[in-house]
């Protein structure tokens, strides 16, 4: 007897998968890896040097030459975004990292001792919480000294929260489950117990967060180098090419378009990552 | 035999969270009683069954056992040593003697860790051999367990529900215990899965000579295993004793009721009609007398005033029940 045996999933052609992946995470792993090579091989992609100057193509529109034209200074704008690709890939990464730690540790021990250290390190998260984070963040930077290192510590100070709250919620929950309970039963130390069997499943939402944070972070760093409070000109970075840009915006529009167009799809690439990752490991984003 | 392990009258309580308004009205702080005054012993060898519904108090008292909860009365002895208050070194040496298996397979285990690390950890936390024996160790307790070795290296998500109980099970034994608590251990498997484990518990208890506390909410699977059994009603032991003696001559109304309740397997079987109407009331409001006078088809005036019914012991059974007090005098 010849049965056919139905495909799983068939019935839902939104839900195509390609050798068992989701294809948003395909999309969104594709799209961040173009970036990353990009930014890694920079020195050998890009056809001119970022900072080289040019005063007789000024304001050149995209051409053969300067595939997505000069700036002002003649600088050719190709060059510019895939040398920027370096410093905000850099911005998105550790500016996540850094805040992930920080607020990892204090959510995981807020929720596992609780008591007195969560009362505190809780109160703490609702002052943080009741600023708006991007006038924090322009504060910090503001009292240290412009550059990417304060945005660093900045984004540090700012950013943990969502951690702290994500990991401290899962903590709470993973307390109280059987396996835990095993493990306390078995005589297994606190240290034990917090960072090899609450920790490694508390994580997996804020992995999945800390992949759509990326593009927040980005968002922000550009935003506080726009401002002259982040990389300082003459570095390319998208956030300050934008700002060189503005005062062409009516004449050479691609100065500060391409630059713009490149944030976005980077951050395209980190939400699809973060969705596809998230179905693949059962979290909601 | 010696006694194991002695409780004698033990309280836990849980105090609920006070709301707003109830801290404004300076109400007092409501409690949960959810173990009251129990006392019972334990020989070496022996297999206890507690049953009684849900929510009343089986698997609070069997966290008490272990030390794993705070008590707000009472002492619990293993082995003529207080379970509480002991240094670390101490409460290591009890988690050798004492174990327990949990009540839902999957959720008794890290999904991240898989069933090899999950038993090796035990004897390497423990040191309880050299760590390149670990491995053969491993190989040998899952073996004892019934688990295939080729299973070593799947996470919990890849297993079936009989498999992660025999995994838990498999953990609980690597420290080689006296006593093993099992905490409704079958009730969330398959019957025939039931089965299974209900026979490895059987066989364990054979061969190692384990002291075993079975906590259940079904007779039947109690009938199966257990010398002894301790009938749970709203945090108070009614009725404890020989197991067949229960069967054959429940005392208690409560009992009378949960062994009326077994399903019998057969076709033109009368339904019982005694069966018990309602809930169990709440343990924060529990009712004056016997706290199971509510739902008790005998109740009497005694019954609903007063203190609750002191025990008798007969021969083989001890029961709280005022029906009783006339035997005594």
């Amino acid at each position: 007897m010849n049965v056919k045996t139905p495909k799983i999933g068939a019935g839902r052609p939104w839900r195509i998968r390609f050798g068992g992946h989701p294809r948003v995470l395909y999309a969104g792993l594709s799209i961040t890896a173009f970036w990353f090579v990009l930014a890694l091989g920079a020195d050998f992609i890009a056809p001119f040097d970022p900072n080289a100057q040019d005063i007789a193509n000024v304001l050149h529109p995209p051409s053969l030459a300067h595939w997505l034209g000069t700036d002002n200074f003649g600088r050719d704008v190709l060059s510019r975004v895939i040398h920027g690709t370096r410093i905000d890939l850099q911005m998105g990464l550790i500016g996540v990292f850094l805040p992930f730690i920080l607020g990892t540790v204090i959510g995981a021990l807020s929720g596992y001792f609780g008591r007195f250290v969560d009362v505190v390190l809780m109160r703490v998260l609702d002052v943080m919480l009741s600023f708006p984070w991007l006038v924090l963040l322009i504060a910090i930077i503001t009292v240290l000294r412009p550059g990417l290192g304060s945005f660093f510590i900045a984004i540090t100070l700012v950013g943990w929260v969502s951690y702290a709250r994500l990991v401290r919620a899962q903590t709470l929950v993973l307390k109280s489950s059987e396996f835990v309970q095993a493990a306390v039963n078995l005589g297994y130390s606190h240290l034990r117990i917090l960072f090899r069997h609450i920790l490694p499943n508390a994580m997996v939402p804020s992995i999945v967060f800390s992949m759509s944070d990326v593009v927040l972070v980005i968002l922000a760093g550009s935003a506080i180098s726009y401002l002259g409070l982040g990389v300082q000109p003459p570095t390319a970075e998208w956030g300050v090419m934008i700002a060189e840009g503005q005062n062409f915006m009516m004449t050479a529009w691609w100065i500060s378009a391409f630059p713009g167009i490149s944030i976005v799809f980077l951050a395209f690439g980190f939400s699809l990552l973060a969705d596809g990752l998230g179905e693949k490991l059962g979290v909601q984003a | 035999m010696s006694a194991l392990l002695e409780i004698e009258n033990l309280h836990v309580q849980f105090r609920l969270p006070q709301g707003l308004t109830e801290l404004v009205t300076r109400k007092p702080r409501r409690i949960v009683k959810a173990v009251n005054d129990v006392s019972l012993t334990l020989k070496q060898g022996e297999t206890l069954g507690l049953v009684g519904e849900s929510g009343c108090g089986k698997t609070t008292l069997s966290r008490a056992m272990l030390g794993l909860i705070e008590i707000a009365a009472g002492r619990v002895r293993f082995d003529g040593d207080d379970v509480f208050n002991r240094r670390r070194t101490e409460q290591l040496a009890l988690r050798r003697r004492a174990q327990m298996v949990f009540q839902d397979p999957y959720a008794s285990l890290n999904p991240k860790l898989t069933v090899g690390q999950t038993l090796a950890e035990v004897f390497k936390v423990h040191r309880l051999c050299p760590l390149h024996q670990v491995p053969t160790r491993v190989a040998e307790l899952m073996e004892r367990v019934g688990l295939s070795p080729e299973l070593e290296d799947r996470r919990p998500g890849e297993l079936s529900g009989g498999q992660c109980q025999r995994v838990g099970i498999a953990r609980a034994l690597a420290v080689n215990p006296e006593l093993l608590v099992a905490d409704e251990s079958v009730s969330a498997l398959d019957v025939s899965i039931q089965a299974q484990i209900l026979n490895l518990f059987l066989k364990l208890q054979q061969e190692m000579g384990l002291t075993m506390v079975f906590i259940a909410h079904d007779l039947g699977v109690v009938w199966h295993l257990c010398q002894t059994i301790a009938v749970m009603y709203l945090g108070r032991i009614v009725e404890i004793g020989d197991a067949e003696a229960i069967f054959r001559t429940p005392k208690h109304p409560y009992t009378q009721a949960l062994i009326g309740a077994i399903p019998q397997m057969q076709a033109d079987a009368a339904l019982n009609a005694n069966l018990l109407a309602g809930e169990p009331p709440s343990p924060l409001y529990l009712p004056s007398g016997c706290a199971f006078h509510p739902r008790c088809p005998h109740a009497m005036e005694v019954c609903r005033s007063g203190a609750p019914p002191v025990s008798h012991n007969t021969r083989l059974v001890k029961v709280s029940c005022h029906l009783y007090d006339k035997e005594k005098r």
